[in-house]
């Protein structure tokens, strides 16, 4: 059994070029495959006294002993953990994929941020206030009308790359948004801050040029 | 005995035996580190866990929800004297002085402990 594990391990590290297989065999005759693949790692256990175990490994499950799949039969386990391995998908980062703002006058804030270079669209999903929305760069971006018509919470603040923080906050000025930080470089970038029209501070950047 | 009262989810008891563990003296050699493991592992699981031991460990498919130390199966001694063992989700290097290193199968190393120093070279 030992070696049509090993075998097995060999066979893995073919067909799943970028998975990363150990294979620990013990002196009891048990035997430990791992698979790493993706950020995802799948466990093969192999015990003569109880057949084989199979899982995905999880961060949250301490030394918790049992497996999700039990067999005796070592065709079937194996070809559960090939099928589990060639399912991973590589793990994501988090990134922000939504943002609203919520504005006492949503066509005045509309025409501020289309003066950044933004292009709206106006929805409204049933029976839900008119709204604008924009995709910017696979997130999405939306103005709400704020349901308490008093100035929004100034409990957020939003960043825009542009190709020309000078540019973009030249055209600003002159529709009227207040300066808050003037254009000048940063260690991230050349950036500056303005108010939209509910006050809520805008930052705008680009990289340093090389 | 179980005492659900004082069952505690299993995020905190992994955290408790890392605790406790740490806070032990040394360990001589690789056996003691893994005897301190394997005692703590089972005392915090007594009192936190709220689920009776089985003994032996329950059967792979078996999930009873309480954490057990490393099998004796899965077990190896190396020519050093050091201990390595793996479970489903971590493997543990014990080193023949008993320093005690645990890592997460995911990547990180969940636990780190000195062992017994070597006094005795001349």
């Amino acid at each position: 059994m030992i070696d049509q594990l090993f075998r097995f391990a060999d066979d893995l590290r073919t067909e799943l070029p970028d998975a990363r297989v150990e294979f620990t065999r013990y002196p009891s005759g048990a035997a430990m495959l791992d698979v790493v693949r993706n950020g995802h790692v799948y466990v093969m256990a192999f015990s003569p006294a109880t057949g084989f175990g199979v899982d995905e490994v999880h961060n949250s499950e301490g030394f918790l002993a049992s497996y999700r799949y039990v067999s005796t039969n070592f065709a079937a386990a194996s070809d559960e953990l090939r099928k589990l391995a060639a399912s991973s998908k590589a793990e994501i980062a988090p990134r922000i994929s939504l943002v609203v703002l919520y504005a006492v006058d949503i066509e005045r804030s509309k025409v501020f941020y289309e003066t950044l270079g933004l292009r709206f669209r106006a929805e409204q999903h049933e029976r839900g206030p008119l709204h604008f929305t924009c995709e910017l760069g696979g997130s999405v971006f939306e103005l709400y009308p704020s349901n308490t018509g008093s100035p929004a919470p100034k409990s957020v603040r939003l960043g825009f790359s542009v190709s020309s923080v000078d540019k973009a906050v030249e055209r600003l000025r002159t529709a009227g948004a207040p300066l808050v930080e003037r254009p000048q470089d940063s260690p991230w970038g050349r950036r500056a801050v303005v108010r939209d029209p509910d006050g809520n501070p805008v930052e705008i950047s680009s990289p340093i040029a090389a | 005995m179980e005492n659900p009262s004082k069952s505690l989810p299993l995020e905190g008891r992994l955290s408790e035996v890392y605790r406790r563990l740490a806070a032990l003296r040394p360990a001589v050699d690789a056996d003691d580190g893994l005897k301190q493991l394997s005692d703590t592992l089972e005392a915090v699981e007594d009192e936190l866990s709220g689920i009776p031991k089985q003994s032996p460990a329950p059967l792979p498919h078996m999930t009873d929800g309480r954490m057990y130390p490393p099998q004796p199966d899965y077990v190896v001694r190396q020519p050093d004297g050091a201990i390595w063992a793996q479970t489903r989700g971590h493997i543990i290097e014990i080193a023949a002085n008993g320093g005690i290193l645990i890592r997460n199968k995911k990547g990180p190393v969940e636990f780190i402990k000195a062992g017994q120093q070597s006094t005795s070279k001349s």
